[in-house]
């Protein structure tokens, strides 16, 4: 499973269409859009930069809306990810019911943490939707097995502690913390966070992932080589994970 | 004399705390009216027992916790659905100084929302904290410190000229007395809190030390105690506030701290203090972050208040030996950034009703305009740097930028306990602009002969509005928290008063 991340609305919405368009074709398996944020705690340099980019150039949610309406033919999942005042302020429930309304299958909130999610959580229930647990390396084990139960679609593995951005180096961790998961869930397990080469690609297959997230790489790509160039990596990225 | 030892109280019990202390030096459940009787009753004790203070851990909790869970679920749909709450006054119950609860909640605000890298940070610094404030060892280590390298405890100073600047023709009016926290070590309040957590973080066995700054003050002191203990500090700092205040930047780096430009978002305070939880993040196990005011995820908001619990406690003992046993302060006054300074100065009052909190945020240019930093006043709820509170934000939910002339007010968040108090009725804000807050520092260096700094001239320039809500007759004791000294500010001043033609200014080429 490789699941490909685009900032909305960087460089601007019309490029953001076309990648995700693009990116299914090529291999992508999901789709996760991030929306621009003024404040994300969890991004590094690259992904920052792709946001401010985005609002400078006056991104706002209905932008949002109009893309994944214009992207609602797609066969390939897609997920959001937002930052949690973005949901609150708009309205928990008014939020879930957009992206249901525009076939979102799952969502991301990086600096919500199971415990203060409880009215998220059961909004989503309601409507069908998705939240995609992230847990890190210094979760501990019991942490992880019960956010890993709560997942009811792919888990979101951090692969080191930090930022997301292109420092390669994995935690020590990680292959214990996937087989830890192994044994409480059948859900399919993603790892992320520093993912931009083929040999990493096949690492983290050989430690029983069944997926990576691609972002800050995927980010740079499209911002200075642009949407071609990006799908055609992906599509290489992609026969790394699935020869 | 003040003895000074021991002011951290445990996270969630300081109401015991309180309680109990207060049967120890004087009596509990004594109503306003009744003060000067049971002052006169004090007095008859040991007059020794008024000045002791004993670690918190020593009193055995007496308070019903029950009763506050009983109102501890007052939480509108609206504050769990979203969606532009401005205003939850009268829908949450009264103030309960046992907050915060298990969850780090000040009833619907505050919290722990951060990336899941750091819960187990977050927890094993709540477990760190709760330890070393049941622990005498720590606590009179800190005790000493807070004595022996800070200055502590700092005088109250009756303000004679600027109580005759506000008086009556009746002599009536406002006694203004100021706490004088900028006779600290690095000229403001920020000390007490540094050298809690940089204590802290040596007992958790951290060794690095990494603050955010805005104006400079909590990196100062933060890196002051840092060269005090040998430890290696980064601060991040906006690029535009190190551009604000090269003066600071200058200090921190000749106390050996590494201070990092941050150039992200709006490249301010808010911005450094991201870059201060992304840089903890990815340094988890072995960095120590020393958050600089009474925001950010739980445990910090009560964690930095209580290292600041001192400067009340002393006011508190302060006030008794000049108006005698019982005599409290009627009213608080404190400018509110984050708020740490003014939490310090409120929070060992909370259970005295008839003590009135005065916080006075930034209006900067005026309300009217985007270039403010009235958090409270003009914010909505939401989520920043890791709690719910109030700040400012567009209709999409981006953080805006906040404006203020002076730098440490220059933040769109407030702590959720300000939040708190705002929406429980426990405490009134008010704001000044960056004119007002102007027009008082030149006065109160003229009548005083203290430069207070811009974040202070705000409290001072909130006193003629409150002195117009002063009975006629009433000569209420007044104690404005005088959180730092002026002098890092001496360039902006001189900047603004030349925009403004002062004849302060003429003729010097500065």
């Amino acid at each position: 499973m490789l699941i490909a991340y685009l900032t909305a609305g960087a460089p601007d919405i019309n490029t953001t269409k076309e990648a995700v368009m693009k990116l299914a074709k090529k291999g992508a398996d999901v789709i996760e859009i991030g929306v621009p944020y003024s404040d994300a705690l969890a991004d590094g340099a690259i992904l920052q930069k792709a946001s401010k980019q985005a609002l400078m150039n006056g991104f706002h949610l209905d932008h949002l809306w109009n893309l994944l309406s214009e992207v609602n033919e797609i066969e390939v999942p897609l997920v959001i990810l937002a930052y949690y005042n973005q949901i609150w302020h708009y309205g928990v429930e008014k939020w879930v019911k957009k992206l249901v309304a525009h076939n979102v299958k799952g969502l991301i909130v990086p600096d919500l943490p199971y415990e203060e999610s409880k009215t998220l959580r059961q909004i989503c229930d309601r409507y069908g939707l998705n939240i995609i647990w992230l847990i890190s390396p210094t979760t501990n084990k019991t942490r992880a097995q019960e956010l890993a139960r709560a997942c009811k679609d792919w888990i979101y593995v951090i692969s080191r502690t930090g930022v997301t951005g292109l420092e390669t180096e994995f935690d020590k961790q990680i292959p214990k913390l996937i087989g830890e998961l192994k044994k409480v869930t059948k859900a399919p397990i993603a790892l992320g966070f520093g993912i931009s080469k083929s040999e990493q690609v096949k690492l983290v297959k050989s430690w029983g992932a069944d997926g990576v997230i691609i972002g800050s790489a995927c980010m740079q790509i499209l911002l200075e080589k642009g949407v071609d160039q990006l799908s055609e990596w992906i599509s290489v990225m992609k026969k790394s994970f699935c020869p | 004399m003040l003895n000074c030892t021991a002011f951290v109280a445990p996270l969630s019990n300081t109401t015991s705390f309180f309680l109990a202390k207060e049967r120890f030096t004087r009596n509990s459940g004594r109503s306003v009216d009744n003060r000067r009787t049971l002052g006169r009753r004090a007095r008859s004790q040991n007059p020794a027992a008024r000045t002791v203070f004993l670690p918190s851990m020593l009193m055995t909790p007496e308070r019903s916790v029950a009763a506050d869970n009983a109102t501890e679920n007052v939480v509108p749909e609206e504050i769990e659905h979203g969606e532009r709450v401005t205003d939850l006054r009268g829908r949450i119950g009264r103030y309960r100084s046992s907050v915060p609860d298990a969850r780090g909640k000040f009833g619907p605000f505050g919290g722990k929302f951060v990336p899941e890298t750091l819960i187990s940070c977050l927890e094993e610094l709540e477990e760190a904290y709760k330890k070393v404030s049941k622990d005498p060892t720590f606590q009179q280590e800190l005790a000493q410190q807070l004595r022996d390298f800070a200055g502590r405890p700092t005088p109250l100073y009756f303000a004679e000229r600027l109580t005759a600047h506000f008086a009556r023709p009746d002599g009536s009016g406002m006694q203004i007395y100021l706490k004088r926290e900028d006779l600290l070590h690095t000229g403001a309040h920020k000390i007490n809190n540094a050298l809690g957590q940089v204590l802290l973080a040596r007992r958790m066995g951290r060794t690095r030390i990494i603050a955010e700054t805005g104006a400079g003050q909590h990196g100062v002191a933060t890196a002051t105690v840092c060269a005090r203990f040998g430890l290696p500090c980064v601060v991040y700092m906006g690029a535009r506030d190190m551009e604000r205040q090269k003066l600071n930047v200058f200090r921190m780096r000749l106390l050996g701290a590494e201070v990092r430009p941050v150039h992200t978002g709006t490249a301010t305070l808010k911005d450094a203090l991201s870059d201060a939880i992304r840089d903890w993040v990815t340094n988890p196990s072995t960095t120590h972050y020393v958050v600089g005011s009474v925001a950010g995820p739980h445990p910090y908001p009560a964690m930095v208040r209580d290292f600041h619990y001192v400067i009340g406690e002393e006011v508190y003992q302060q006030v008794q030996e000049r108006h005698g046993p019982g005599r409290l302060p009627d009213i608080l006054v404190a400018c509110v950034g984050g708020g740490s300074n003014a939490i310090g100065l409120f929070r060992r009052f909370v259970d005295e009703p008839s003590v009135r909190f005065i916080g006075v945020e930034a209006a900067g240019r005026g309300l009217d305009t985007h270039e403010h930093a009235a958090t409270l006043t003009k914010g909505s709820v939401g989520v920043l740097h890791g709690s719910m509170s109030y700040l400012l934000q567009d209709d999409d939910g981006q953080i805006v930028e906040a404006h203020s002339i002076s730098a440490g007010l220059d933040y769109p968040g407030v702590g959720p306990e300000h939040a708190f108090m705002r929406d429980t009725g426990r405490a009134e804000y008010l704001s000044v602009t960056d004119e007002e807050a102007l027009d008082a520092f030149q006065l109160v260096s003229g009548l005083e002969g203290i430069l207070p700094a811009l974040e202070t001239s705000h409290a001072f320039a909130a006193l003629k509005r409150i002195n117009d809500t002063i009975p006629a007759g009433a000569r209420p004791i007044v104690v404005v928290n005088c959180s730092g000294r002026g002098d890092k500010d001496v360039n902006t001043v001189i900047t603004a008063l030349k925009e403004r033609n002062s004849p302060l200014v003429s003729g010097l080429d500065i």
